[in-house]
């Protein structure tokens, strides 16, 4: 993946059995809650994470680093597909509003 | 409806069996991703962005009530409450657990449906026209010839390993409503000299990031010789086409390197060695055919319908804009739109499914279509339950009077679900949707196509759009890009490319510029906006997505 210098990451998945996305906390669990992620600054260690969540296929499938921007909420994805992948479709409609 | 045969069903169930067994597998460990993927692709199974979805089968299009009334169980036990109809006449579901699926097949598998060969280099689910068998315009029936290919294809041990996936659809009628030109094989019928058919047959059309017209490879097949002659296609396709470098593994790409001259040269000699396969098939056809349940005639009074018509304008629009002529006068063809403005493109809830599941049982014999334009199709309804169909249809959402019009978008699922999205495409067909509304200017701008897809794969045909929509990144962001003067039936084009791209915030204003200019430079409101932008050529109407005046207008 392109090396973003300086921004912090987290590291995302889905999750082998249900298919969700899923969130890699410091306690080097797997959450579906991006507020339990663990933020990495380190661009070293966040590759070392990356290596070993591709060795957890068992887990998880396309693991992969995406940048944060840092909220008084906590971490928010800045690329819109994982955006989109952290808040569920954006399209409206009655029949995904109802969900 | 053919009814399916001993044969299917134990294939289905061993289907299952075997899946839930790799499952199993993939879970405790036995096989690894790498391993598990060609099986799951195998069985419609993919991973999207928020779950696993699975593509469900319809095969030609063709819709049981009590198949759609599972279809409904299944995405209100397993899923979230809705499906979605996609432009080969199949339906996605989009939040499936992997631990699910076995489940989810063997419901399925439990009406005669599944999900084999709709992903992986296959040939997929045979697409034919959603008005096929009930069309006044057609020269015969497309379906037990789409079902011949259909068993044919299942399963076809030569054909599980194609370089890359492999598309075929029929057209019967005068109109061509199964868009043959841009399919890998095209196949249009036609009836030939003492009711003889015949069939022009048009191979290395597609989509994607190179669109190509498909070219004819012959025009006077006979029945008889359409299996061995498509066969010997897919042979010299699977012997010579690319497997290097995916982008170029389709057909297509192997007929524009060959000239459609060459290309036929080695089909003919395939087709010498292979004519003789399969000769039972024209028996098999006529018994396939035999099987096709015929909708039942009944006369009835017209009253209630006419008189409906001439009291109530808005089911007088509704007729007029999604009524079809049936081949029997007294009938009709109802195209339900799932497109009602500010819903997303061919999702239907689970309300909606059982709804339309126990209208057509009442009104068309327990069948439904589904359409290439993702809408529904009821095939055979008396003009006099028109009245109380469209009632009931506007009660769950499903009445809106818009097949054919702006708002009656196609829009693949884009960056709100599939993985390899670039933009999304839902929300742009709601804004338009609900814009244009909004300005009312809908009816007045009458038959028009607006096709979004979501990156250059084109699933949702935006090269076939009037107006084609192309979802797009540009420095991290999502952009669109316009294309114009698509069309995918008789008249094929490809639609041309119009400059830089929008913003989504720019998108609708850049619109209603084109539009308006539309207005202004049409023949009357006879002239559809592709017949005008064909007349006129694009140039006039590019300046007015820029905000440009132009010498033309």
């Amino acid at each position: 993946m392109k090396k973003i210098k300086g921004q912090p990451l987290v590291l995302t998945a889905n999750d082998l059995h249900s298919g969700a996305c899923v969130w890699r906390t410091r306690e080097g669990d797997w959450s579906a809650h991006l507020a339990d992620a663990q933020v990495l600054t380190d661009s070293a260690q966040a590759e070392r994470l990356l290596a070993e969540a591709e060795r957890a296929e068992s887990r998880v499938l396309s693991p992969h680093l995406t940048p944060v921007v840092m909220g008084e909420r906590g971490p928010r994805p800045a690329r819109l597909r994982d955006l989109l992948r952290h808040r569920g479709p954006s399209a409206g409609g009655a029949v995904i509003r109802s969900v | 409806m053919y009814p399916g045969t001993d044969f299917d069903q134990q294939f289905l169930e061993e289907r299952v069996r075997q899946f839930t067994a790799q499952v199993e597998r993939r879970l405790s460990g036995a096989l690894s991703e790498e391993e598990f993927r060609p099986l799951r692709l195998m069985n419609g199974l993919y991973l999207q962005l928020h779950a696993y979805m699975l593509r469900v089968a319809i095969p030609y299009g063709c819709l049981s009530a009590v198949q759609l009334r599972r279809l409904a169980d299944i995405a209100e036990r397993w899923d979230r409450g809705y499906g979605h109809f996609t432009t080969r006449q199949n339906i996605q579901f989009n939040w499936l657990r992997l631990t699910d699926v076995p489940k989810v097949l063997a419901a399925l598998a439990d009406v005669g449906m599944h999900a084999v060969q709709t992903s992986g280099n296959t040939i997929r689910n045979i697409t034919t026209d959603p008005f096929a068998g009930v069309a006044a315009d057609e020269c015969m029936d497309p379906r037990p010839l789409a079902e011949l290919l259909r068993q044919w294809s299942t399963d076809h041990p030569e054909f599980q390993f194609l370089p890359r996936k492999f598309k075929i659809a029929i057209s019967a009628g005068e109109t061509d409503r199964a868009i043959t030109r841009f399919h890998d094989i095209g196949l249009r019928l036609r009836s030939g000299s003492r009711g003889d058919p015949r069939v022009e047959l048009i191979v290395g059309g597609g989509l994607g990031r190179t669109p190509v017209i498909g070219s004819t490879l012959r025009d006077d097949l006979r029945i008889e010789e359409l299996l061995p002659y498509i066969e010997a296609t897919l042979a010299v396709w699977n012997r010579y086409g690319r497997r290097d470098n995916k982008y170029k593994a389709r057909i297509k790409i192997l007929v524009q390197s060959l000239g459609i001259e060459a290309f036929r040269a080695q089909v003919e000699a395939q087709y010498a060695l292979r004519r003789q396969i399969a000769p039972a098939s024209p028996a098999a056809l006529a018994s396939i055919a035999e099987a096709f349940r015929q909708p039942v005639v009944v006369e009835r009074s017209l009253a209630v319908y006419e008189q409906a018509l001439a009291s109530d304008a808005e089911f007088a629009r509704w007729i007029r804009r999604n009524c079809t002529a049936h081949r029997e006068d007294a009938y009709a063809i109802v195209t339900v739109s799932l497109k009602a403005h500010g819903e997303t493109p061919g999702d239907a809830s689970v309300q909606q499914m059982r709804a339309l599941a126990d209208l057509a049982e009442q009104v068309s014999q327990g069948e439904l279509r589904i359409s290439q334009s993702q809408n529904v199709v009821l095939p055979h309804v008396h003009r006099a339950d028109l009245p109380t169909l469209f009632a009931a249809l506007r009660e769950v959402g499903l009445g809106t009077p818009n097949a054919g019009l702006l708002s009656d978008i196609i829009a693949c699922p884009g960056m709100d679900y599939c993985s390899l999205a670039l933009a999304r495409s839902i929300p742009i067909a709601q804004q338009i949707a609900t814009h244009f509304q909004s300005l009312g200017l809908e009816e007045l701008i009458g038959p028009l196509e607006i096709k979004i897809s979501g990156c250059i794969n084109a699933c949702a045909h935006h090269h076939l759009g009037h107006i084609g929509i192309l979802g797009l990144e540009r420095a991290g962001a999502e952009c669109y890009q316009i294309l114009l003067g698509g069309e995918g039936g008789q008249d094929a084009a490809i639609g041309s490319k119009c400059g830089p791209s929008f913003t989504a915030g720019e998108l609708l204003a850049a619109l209603e510029r084109l539009l308006y200019r539309y207005l202004a430079l049409r023949d009357g409101p006879q002239e559809r906006f592709a017949d005008c932008c064909r007349r006129l050529g694009t140039e006039a109407f590019r300046q007015a997505l820029y905000g440009r005046e132009s010498d033309t207008a």
